[in-house]
């Protein structure tokens, strides 16, 4: 996905999700000045672009983002590395391991 | 009355058995949804079980550090921890980053822990980091939910417990790099949850919802043993849930008809940020009769807002119960009754600010909430220099004495000693020290301030002393940093952080401070707002103490030298009045004016 439609979802996040009436969004926006995204919005954009874009953004990542060019890029990242979820669950169902141990 | 928390348990099973429950509900889709239910009895069950398995492996009066997700799962952890008489430790899961590694790393060597208990989800991770930092040689991790426990054993047969016993170690105050863990015992427990069922006035009946994570002290003791303790019902979500979410918290009252929800002032302000008024059609909040607002400074306006905004849909103005407390007291030191409401006053500013609050109205005055009156315990306000208790109206630290306060921290005796020991002039105590400051006005405890430097931001004790060392690293020209908490609708982080130009190299002011700024934020979750200044310009102690609240009047005053500011714009407003020789210079963005 490039960037410009990155860009387009996310400005529909922020209008829709956020319901911020912010005119149009550019790369170069600061999340926090411009925006006035705090740690608790800034979970919520994470997750609402999680759900758009279908992808795992850790919340960790979210304390790197700064500007509207970092979140793009750090969806572009998560959409590269994107591949069919499997959290750990995976390997963890009982095994012997644990009967044994106890 | 129950005496320990083992009992508690045993005896409500038995009383009410399959009856009464803990309900746990997501988000799917804008969609509240029940995914688990829990009996009494189940839980009951449950940690018999576990807590006989606990037992067989030696976890008894040993240090169990509980690594879980909101969910079902960590109460059976804790109540099998209580069940075997091991030392819980509940404590937030660690994510992927380091820091946050760092603190349970931290946990398990000052708790000595040995056992990690978790859930099959997450067992994989934890144990690569276990083998990652070599201490997979000395601490297993298990998850209760893949395991195939041994029979349980009888009642009978488990480790004795008594009042004396400890039931947990909350690890909630204290900085990453020295972490605090508040000893909690059953008889601290117990003494806690009387005083919040007096103030509830132990209904008996009834449901509670809530999202607070239970690694808080309000999460656990608030949120999860007192419906126990009371014999309610109580209905939780994930904290992440109502964060991305906030009507999912109305919903879950309405939908339950909870009588009673608990939460911190950010919350409630979140809810007012979040709600439109097409939100709230079809909500009846009429059945809700008890929202305590704890944790963090209580806002006034916050709780006028909410009113006027949810009152349409059934709120009872009197519902709001601010209270206050902490860890150290196991949770509860004052509070407001079920019914009360919440007593606001108007103080003069000018005579607060010299420590005497004196009622007034009109211009010049400042509106308090008082966190209510003192429950079954003996609060003090005292002169922190002669240590003599100060009369009503007059601005001390707040000292407390009962049988909740807790045993101390956890093998650190010097920590414990200047925190739980406090004598008054009189010889008399010992008194809990809450480094926190109030007055007292006809029975109403107020909380004006902190003596401790602790800055709270959405509930979370963040310590500056975190924050600087993070900043610190951020860049080689970052030199001495100094962070302090400022109210400005909402607590911020400010940093205050000094530039070695020698090593700026290519990297402009605007760059260093974007590197500070992530960093403090990789490190507490928190965008501060960053002050760079001159060398030399951070004031200290003559032992080389960072002198933080000196150097926070100074900013505030205008009389700092700041060479580059990248600040909230809330912040920036609380900065600006106070400076009319213009030494901020705030950056402009896109060519306008924050």
């Amino acid at each position: 996905m490039d960037r410009e439609t990155i860009l387009t979802e996310l400005t529909e996040i922020v209008r829709d999700t956020l319901d911020l009436a912010v005119p149009e969004i550019s790369e170069g926006m600061s999340l926090e000045r411009d925006l006035e995204l705090d740690s608790l919005r800034m979970v919520q954009l994470a997750v609402a672009a999680e759900d758009r874009f279908g992808v795992i953004i850790a919340e960790e990542e979210t304390w790197d983002l700064h500007t509207i060019a970092d979140a793009v890029t750090l969806i572009q990242r998560a959409l590269r590395r994107q591949r069919p979820a499997a959290p750990d669950h995976a390997g963890g169902q009982t095994r012997a391991e644990d009967g044994v141990r106890w | 009355m129950v005496r320990t928390f083992v009992d508690c348990l045993h005896e409500q099973a038995a009383r009410y058995g399959r009856t009464r429950w803990y309900a746990y509900v997501e988000d799917h889709r804008g969609v509240l949804t029940e995914t688990g239910r829990v009996t009494y009895r189940e839980l009951d069950g449950r940690a018999l079980h576990l807590g006989s398995a606990l037992t067989a492996n030696d976890a008894t009066d040993r240090a169990v550090l509980l690594l879980y997700p909101a969910g079902p799962q960590f109460l059976t952890a804790f109540f099998g921890c209580l069940y075997a008489r091991a030392i819980a430790v509940p404590a937030p899961l660690p994510a992927t980053d380091p820091r946050a590694l760092e603190r349970a790393e931290r946990i398990i060597h000052d708790a000595d822990v040995r056992l990690i208990l978790t859930d099959a989800a997450h067992r994989d991770r934890i144990r690569r980091w276990l083998r990652a930092t070599g201490l997979h040689h000395t601490v297993r991790c298990l998850a209760t939910d893949a395991a195939h426990l041994p029979p349980p054993r009888p009642r009978t047969a488990l480790p004795a417990v008594t009042p004396a016993t400890t039931a947990y170690l909350q690890y909630t105050s204290g900085s990453t790099s020295e972490p605090r863990g508040v000893v909690v015992s059953h008889g601290n427990l117990t003494h806690n949850s009387t005083q919040i069922n007096e103030l509830i006035r132990a209904p008996h009946e009834g449901t509670g919802a809530g999202w607070l994570p239970h690694y808080h002290d309000m999460g656990l003791v608030g949120q999860l043993l007192q419906p126990l303790y009371t014999g309610g019902n109580m209905v939780i979500a994930s904290p992440l849930a109502f964060v991305v979410r906030p009507r999912l918290w109305l919903e879950m009252i309405n939908r339950y008809r909870a009588r009673a929800t608990m939460a911190p002032n950010f919350a409630y302000e979140w809810l007012l940020r979040s709600l439109r008024d097409d939100d709230l059609k079809d909500l009846d909040l009429s059945c809700l009769e008890w929202a305590l607002n704890g944790a963090e400074p209580v806002r006034p306006n916050t709780m006028r807002r909410l009113t006027e905004l949810l009152e349409p849909r059934g709120l009872d103005p009197r519902v709001w119960a601010p209270a206050y407390g902490m860890a150290e007291a196991t949770l509860l030191v004052t509070g407001t009754p079920r019914d009360a409401g919440s007593h606001l006053q108007r103080f003069d500013i000018a005579r607060l600010e010299h420590h005497h609050a004196v009622p007034a109205s009109g211009a010049h005055t400042t509106e308090l909430a008082s966190s209510g009156r003192p429950v079954g315990n003996d609060v003090r306000i005292v002169d922190t220099t002669t240590r003599a208790p100060l009369p009503d109206g007059r601005v001390g630290e707040i000292w407390v004495a009962s049988a909740s306060i807790a045993q101390g921290y956890w093998r650190s005796p010097e920590a414990t000693r200047q925190t739980f020991h406090g004598r008054l002039a009189d010889g008399s105590g010992p008194y809990l020290r809450t480094g926190d400051l109030g007055f007292s006005l006809k029975g109403e405890l107020y909380v004006t301030g902190r003596l401790k430097e602790v800055i709270i931001v959405h509930g979370r004790n963040l310590y500056p002393h975190d924050i600087e060392e993070a900043a610190r690293h951020a860049h080689p020209a970052a030199g001495t940093a100094a962070a302090f908490g400022l109210q400005a609708d909402g607590e911020h982080i400010v940093v205050i952080q000094e530039i070695r130009d020698q090593d700026l190299g290519a990297l402009t002011e605007s760059e260093l401070a974007q590197r500070v700024k992530k960093a403090v934020a990789r490190s507490t979750g928190v965008h501060p707002s960053v002050l760079l200044v001159p060398r030399n310009t951070i004031p200290r102690t003559t032992s080389g103490k960072i002198r933080r609240s000196h150097l926070k009047s100074l900013v505030l005053a205008g009389e700092a030298a700041i060479r580059h500011a990248d600040t909230h714009p809330r912040v920036a407003a609380a900065l600006t009045p106070q400076n009319p020789q213009g030494h901020i210079t705030q950056p402009q963005p896109n060519g306008r004016t924050p």
